[in-house]
C-alpha cells in the first residue's frame, strides 16, 4: 500500500517472508514528515474482485515489483538529497573561503592605509623612523607603504608642474615635458628630447616656431645649467599659453567686442569697443612686448572722438588694462557703462 | 528510509540558511572593499599585487623573499625617479596625501594636501583638483588653493601670492564677488597671519618663488 500523493515515497507495507501482506495502517495519513496524504486502505480482498484473476503467487510477484520499484525511487531521491546536500555543504565552504579571502585584503589593505598615515605625518614632520624591531610581515607592509607614498609623491610632482624627466639611451638623453596653465585650468604641455652626451643638445620638439628656442637655449647655457634653461622656457611658454588662453575667452565671452588682429604669438591684440549709446568706435592695441608675461607692456586707445581717449573714465580703463587680464578688464568696462 | 529523509530535509534547510547567512556576509565585505578601493588613486603595479596577494596568505612560487626582493627592486626604481625630478624641479616634496572625494566615469574630484620645501622655504599647499573627460580631451582645473609658508617668508611672494588668489574658481563669477569668494579670504587670512613674521628673502628664495609661480599659473 503506498501512499497515492506522488512525490511521498513512503511505503507502508511490511514483507513477511518474502509475500507482502496488506496491514491496514496505523493511521489513516501518511507517516512520511510533511505529508499529511491519507492513506486509501484498499483491501486486498477487493482487488481481487475488481477483476484480478492471478493467483496468489503471481500477485506477490507484482506487488513484490512493486515494492522493489519504491525502493528504486525513494533510494534515487534519497542519492538526490544526499548529493543536494553535498552540494550546498561544498557551496558552504567555497563562501567561507570567500569570506575569510575577502576579510584579509580587507584588513591588509587597512594596515597599508594606517601605516601610509603615520609614515606622512613622520614625513611632514621630518621625524626620524622608528626602527623597532619588526616582524617580517611588517617589514613588507612597511616597504608596500613607501611604494603607495612615492607613487603619489611623483604623481604631485607632475601635478605642481615639473617638468617629468625621463632619462633614456642609458643617461645619455633624455625627455622632459613642460606643462602649462593659465588662471585655474591646465592648457597644453610642450616636449622635449635631449641628448646629454656628449653635449647638452635639443634633438627633437613640438614647441612652435615662434617661440626662440635656440636664442634661449644659448643665452641661458643649456650645457651647464639645464634647470635654469627650462625655467626660462617654461616661462615663454606659460605666457604664451596664458595670452592664448585670454584671447579665446574675449571672443568667447565678449562678443560685442570684435578682434580686430592678433598674431600667432599672441603678443599683440586690438580690438574694438563700441561706446554704448553714443555708438562711438574706440580702437585699442595691446602689445605684449614681454614675452614672458601674461599682462600688456602697451595699451593705445584711438577713437572718432579725440576727446575720448584722454576722458578721466578712459584714463582709468586704459590702467586697467595694463593691470588686469584683458578678458576680466572687459567685465570691468562693461559694468561700468564703458563698452557696450 | 523515512527518517533519513526527514533528516535529509532538516540539513538541506539549514545548509541553505546558512548559505543565504554567509551570501550577505560576502556581499557586505565587497561592498567595504569597493569602498576602499574608491580612494586608491593608481593601479597597483605587478610587484605591489604579488605582494598583496602574499600579505593576503596566499602563497606564491619563490615564496616572501621573492616578492620582498622584486618589491625592493622596483621602490630602488621609484626612488631613483624621485630623485631625478626633486633635482629637476627644485622643489622637494615630502608628503602627499590624497582624497577621492568624487569619481564617476567622467569627473574626478580630489583634495590633495602637499608638504615640501623649496631652498630654505617651507610650505604646504592645499587644493582641489577636478579632472573632467569628454569625448577628445580631459580638462584639469585646480580650485580652493590655501597654502600656508614658514616664517621666512616675502612680500613679493604674498602680493603674487594674492595676485593668483583672486582668480576664482568658478570663471562665471563677476569681479565684485571675488573678494568673498571663500578660497580668497581664508588664503588672505594666512597671507597677513605670516606677515608679522616676514623677514628679508635670501636669493635662493627667489627660485624658490619662480617654482611656485609656475605651479600656482
Amino acid at each position: 500500500m503506498v501512499c497515492e500523493r506522488k512525490q511521498c515515497a513512503s511505503g507502508d507495507r511490511t514483507e513477511v517472508g518474502g509475500v507482502v501482506t496488506q496491514q491496514p495502517p496505523k493511521s489513516k495519513t501518511c507517516k512520511r514528515s510533511g505529508c499529511l496524504h491519507r492513506i486509501k486502505y484498499v483491501q486486498k480482498n477487493k482487488e481481487k474482485d475488481s477483476g484480478n484473476m492471478e493467483g496468489a503467487p503471481a500477485k506477490g510477484v507484482l506487488s513484490h515489483l512493486s515494492l522493489l520499484e519504491v525502493k528504486a525511487r525513494s533510494r534515487k531521491t534519497q542519492l538526490q538529497q544526499q548529493s543536494r546536500v553535498m552540494e550546498l555543504k561544498a557551496k558552504v565552504e567555497a563562501l567561507k573561503t570567500q569570506r575569510e579571502q575577502l576579510k584579509a585584503q580587507i584588513q591588509t589593505h587597512q594596515d597599508l592605509q594606517k601605516l601610509r598615515l603615520a609614515m606622512d605625518k613622520q614625513c611632514a614632520d621630518e621625524e626620524e623612523e622608528n626602527m623597532e624591531e619588526e616582524s617580517e610581515n611588517s617589514k613588507l607592509l612597511r616597504l608596500m607603504a613607501r611604494h603607495t607614498q612615492l607613487k603619489d609623491l611623483l604623481h604631485a610632482h607632475h601635478l605642481i608642474g615639473g617638468y617629468d624627466i625621463i632619462k633614456t639611451r642609458k643617461g645619455k638623453g633624455a625627455c622632459v615635458s613642460i606643462a602649462t596653465a593659465y588662471e585655474d585650468v591646465f592648457l597644453d604641455t610642450f616636449n622635449l628630447e635631449i641628448d646629454l652626451k656628449p653635449t647638452v643638445k635639443i634633438s627633437r620638439h613640438n614647441i612652435p616656431p615662434f617661440i626662440p628656442l635656440n636664442n634661449l637655449a644659448e643665452q641661458n647655457n643649456m650645457q651647464t645649467d639645464l634647470r635654469v634653461f627650462l625655467d626660462t622656457l617654461s616661462k615663454h611658454l606659460n605666457a604664451f599659453a596664458g595670452r592664448k588662453q585670454q584671447l579665446k575667452l574675449v571672443k568667447e565671452k565678449h562678443k560685442s567686442v570684435e578682434v580686430m588682429e592678433s598674431n600667432v604669438l599672441c603678443s599683440l591684440l586690438v580690438l574694438l569697443f563700441t561706446v554704448p549709446r553714443e555708438k562711438t568706435a574706440v580702437l585699442c592695441t595691446l602689445d605684449y612686448t614681454d614675452h614672458t608675461r601674461c599682462l600688456p607692456t602697451r595699451v593705445h586707445l584711438e577713437s572718432e572722438d579725440k576727446q575720448l581717449p584722454d576722458s578721466p573714465q578712459w584714463k582709468k580703463n586704459c590702467t586697467l588694462l595694463m593691470e588686469t587680464p584683458v578678458h576680466k578688464a572687459l567685465i570691468t568696462m562693461k559694468k561700468m557703462g564703458s563698452i557696450a | 528510509m523515512e527518517k533519513m529523509s526527514d533528516e535529509n530535509t532538516e540539513e538541506v534547510k539549514v545548509l541553505e540558511s546558512e548559505i543565504e547567512r554567509l551570501q550577505a556576509e560576502v556581499e557586505s565585505l565587497q561592498h567595504q572593499q569597493q569602498e576602499i578601493n574608491k580612494d586608491i588613486t593608481f593601479h597597483y603595479s605587478q610587484q605591489m599585487e604579488n605582494a598583496l596577494v602574499f600579505m593576503c596568505g596566499q602563497r606564491q612560487e619563490g615564496g616572501k623573499e621573492m616578492v620582498m626582493s622584486r618589491l625592493k627592486e622596483e621602490l630602488e626604481e621609484l626612488e631613483e625617479d624621485m630623485k631625478l625630478q626633486t633635482e629637476i624641479n627644485g622643489i622637494t616634496l615630502n608628503s602627499c596625501t590624497t582624497k577621492t572625494l568624487q569619481n564617476s566615469g567622467r569627473k574626478l574630484v580630489q583634495q590633495l594636501s602637499l608638504s615640501g620645501n623649496c631652498s630654505e622655504l617651507v610650505f604646504q599647499v592645499e587644493f582641489q583638483l577636478s579632472e573632467i573627460k569628454d569625448s577628445e580631451r580631459s580638462k584639469r582645473t585646480i580650485g580652493d588653493l590655501n597654502v600656508v609658508l614658514d616664517s621666512s617668508d616675502l612680500q613679493n611672494f604674498s602680493s603674487f601670492l594674492s595676485r593668483c588668489i583672486f582668480c576664482p574658481y568658478d570663471r562665471n563669477l563677476p569681479e565684485s564677488a571675488w573678494s568673498v569668494s571663500e578660497s580668497a579670504a581664508k588664503s588672505r587670512s594666512l597671507i597677513s597671519e605670516a606677515r608679522p613674521h616676514l623677514d628679508c628673502v635670501a636669493q635662493s628664495e627667489e627660485f624658490g618663488k619662480q617654482q611656485m609661480e609656475k605651479y600656482l599659473r
